[in-house]
């Protein structure tokens, strides 16, 4: 029986000794895949139990793995002090840019289309006036707001053409000229204060478009008399632009009757094709339907 | 004053032939420019490209006039307004659209260097889109920069100035120049859009120690392979002395012209490659180098890479805190600052260059004062500094509009 125990002792044993082995390869192997697979993603990791992974790998060839632990511990005489301890750094790509920024970062600043900023400060020595005195922050944004200004008053000076010389205080008019055009270089679309824009009464409204058509076609009738050639008129209204098919009874459903013909347009013929690559997803017609299917 | 003020600045031959008229534009000086290739007996007077120059010269500012003779030899400019893009003058939504003429040698850096100096001084900002069959957006054989060498290490210069809002240089189709080195048909928008009063006075002394070196290698219309090749040799070289070097590369195919082939009609043009590197020491001093494949072929892209890189060494062992590619930009930049004096630290061979004595020659024909000259005690390196004193009226058209 004990004969037996024993045997079953030194079985599990033996299975164990050949079982660790892989297993703490594996693990260690997995560990380090994972942690490479961690660092070329994010930073290196810079554990002080680095180096643990690495041990079992390198004690894989030991003909006997347990006792080497003991026997490193016992053999293990410290740190020689003798200068030449060889230290050898692996530095990869990834970790060089470590300090600035991802690859991917990297290339966007440097390869955009603007050019690239430096990371770091400008020299101080930049900073300075020529007394060696150095330029404050405030006094650098008061520079940008001067600049700001005389942007403004070069965008705006048109509004000041009444006033000649004299400074007056801003009428409501020029006010409100002066923030639709702020607002503009900001990007809005169209003029808020402007007299005809936003909640005009719609009457109110119809009289002023009416009152610039008359003043438009006076001046271009006075133009044609006097023999002044004018810019071209834009059409500005859309709706007139808007052909709508003719819908006489008897008039066809598609494309235009004309001279004993039916012409068709690029639209008509693209329409009577339909899409011509077309795939499972788009084959549904989309919208309202127009028409008979064909 | 006045009299003295209407009267042109003359000057003869076509040296310096942008930065003459950058100068003109900037000061509100009349020039006239005489004996502009009187000799040639095939082509005399202005080329394809000083013409489209002047062009551009006219679509950005407003009032200007631009004389040339009959037979091309003499130029008169009197310049206006630098508008910029402003609506109403020449730009359509904004942007002026300015094409190339298919016979432009030069690369596109022959334009863009001239009007990054306009730029900040005129009344809106800058937005150009540079198109047609002209548009070589690498280096070319002539001593252009390429665009990526103008954006990398042109741009970042004018940061030193306080201007540095809202720059954009957008490649949008590249292209090496064509047969003969003739045209090619890149595309290119250029935006400017931070203008100042006056550039701040810039003192810069200390070069510092080059940091890292940044490049770009391109090839157009050939095997991506080149740029590998390129890559490697030129950081065999730069390697071993500056660990943090990177090359990107840009692949891209080659642009189409129309041709007058009815069988064929559009054919490739711009092939070839080239590598633009650019050195920034710790200081932020940029230094840049480039080369690409000459339009008759024959150069392998080793050669190339091996010989910008040394070409890069031989600009940083010059010495000084500004490039001889650079210094027209910033000496100029300096002269139109505020009355204050600068200070720069150059190279002996920067400042003996050609194009910064003739800088030297024509800002005091233009009226500013002289520049002063010392040599340098810091340490022991032989590099001069030179002291400008601005102007102090950044733009006189500006004081007008």
């Amino acid at each position: 029986m004990s004969t037996i125990l024993g045997k079953r002792k030194r079985r599990e044993s033996q299975r164990e000794d050949l079982a660790s082995q892989p297993s703490t390869n594996t693990q260690a192997l997995y560990q380090d895949a994972l942690r490479k697979h961690f660092e070329a993603n994010f930073e290196s990791i810079e554990s002080p139990n680095h180096n643990s992974f690495i041990l079992p790998l390198s004690g894989q060839d030991d003909s006997e793995p347990h006792t080497p632990n003991t026997d490193a511990e016992s053999e293990w005489e410290g740190l020689s002090d003798t200068e030449n301890i060889e230290t050898v750094s692996y530095v990869s790509a990834t970790t060089i840019h470590d300090d600035y920024g991802t690859a991917r970062s990297l290339r966007k600043r440097f390869m955009g289309s603007k050019p690239p900023q430096e990371d770091s400060k400008l020299p101080t020595s930049q900073n300075k006036s020529a007394n060696g005195e150095k330029i404050s922050s405030r006094n650098v944004s008061n520079l940008t707001a001067e600049d700001i200004a005389l942007q403004r008053l070069l965008a705006e000076s048109h509004l000041l053409r009444g006033t000649a010389g004299s400074i007056q205080p801003p009428t409501l008019k020029t006010r409100h000229a002066t923030q639709d055009l702020r607002l503009q270089t900001l990007g809005a679309k169209q003029a808020v204060n402007a007299i005809g824009a936003g909640n005009t009464p719609m009457a109110l409204r119809k009289g002023i478009e009416n009152k610039k058509r008359m003043k438009e076609q006076g001046r271009r009738r006075e133009a044609k008399e006097s023999g002044v050639i004018l810019e071209k008129e834009v059409e500005t209204s859309f709706k007139n632009k808007r052909r709508k098919r003719s819908r006489d009874v008897g008039a066809p459903a598609v494309g235009k009757w004309r001279g004993g013909t039916l012409v068709l347009g690029k639209k008509d013929v693209a329409e009577i094709e339909g899409q011509k690559f077309t795939n499972a997803y788009s084959n549904k017609r989309k919208g309202k339907s127009k028409g008979r299917k064909r | 004053m006045a009299e003295e003020l209407r009267k042109p600045i003359r000057f003869t031959t076509t040296e310096n032939f942008t930065l003459r008229l950058v100068l003109a534009s900037l000061t509100g000086r009349s020039i006239q420019i005489s004996q502009i290739r009187p000799e040639s007996t095939s082509n005399p007077g202005l080329t394809p490209h000083e013409i489209s120059f002047l062009r551009l010269l006219e679509a950005v500012t407003n009032g200007s006039v631009i004389d040339v003779s009959m037979t091309g030899t003499t130029v008169r400019y009197k310049p206006g307004l630098i508008m910029g893009s402003a609506p109403g003058t020449g730009a359509i939504g904004g942007v002026i659209r300015h094409e190339l003429p298919a016979g432009c040698e030069r690369g596109l850096s022959y334009f863009l260097i001239p009007m990054c100096l306009l730029a900040p001084f005129s009344k809106a900002q800058l937005n150009l889109l540079f198109t047609g069959p002209g548009v070589i957006t690498s280096a070319t054989a002539l001593g252009d920069m390429s665009v990526d060498s103008v954006r990398t290490a042109i741009l970042p210069l004018y940061a030193q100035f306080g201007i540095q809002n809202n720059i954009e240089l957008r490649i949008i189709r590249r292209s090496n120049p064509g047969p003969q080195g003739l045209g090619g048909a890149g595309e290119v928008q250029f935006v400017f859009g931070h203008q100042v009063r006056l550039p701040t006075t810039l003192h810069l002394l200390n070069a510092g120690r080059v940091k890292r070196i940044r490049g770009v290698a391109y090839s157009t219309g050939v095997s991506a392979s080149n740029n590998a090749r390129m890559i490697e040799t030129a950081r065999g070289v730069l390697n071993s002395l500056t660990p943090d070097t990177y090359i990107y590369s840009d692949v891209s195919s080659a642009p189409y012209i129309p041709s007058a082939d009815k069988s064929a009609p559009k054919k490739k043009i711009g092939l070839g490659f080239g590598l633009s590197l650019v050195a920034e020491s710790s200081t932020g001093c940029l230094f840049s180098a480039d080369v690409a494949s000459p339009p008759e072929g024959g150069e392998t892209p080793e050669s190339v890479g091996e010989q910008c890189a040394y070409q890069l060494l031989e600009i940083l062992s010059m010495d000084g805190t500004v490039s001889i590619t650079a210094a027209p930009t910033i000496l100029t930049l300096m002269a139109m600052g505020s009355e204050d004096v600068g200070r720069v630290k150059l190279g002996r061979d920067v400042l003996a260059s050609e194009s910064v004595i003739g800088l030297a020659r024509d800002l005091e024909s233009f009226g500013s004062s002289r520049w002063g000259m010392r040599n340098d005690t810091a340490d022991d390196s032989d590099a001069v500094v030179i002291s400008v004193v601005g102007r102090g009226v950044g733009n006189v058209g500006r004081k007008i509009g």
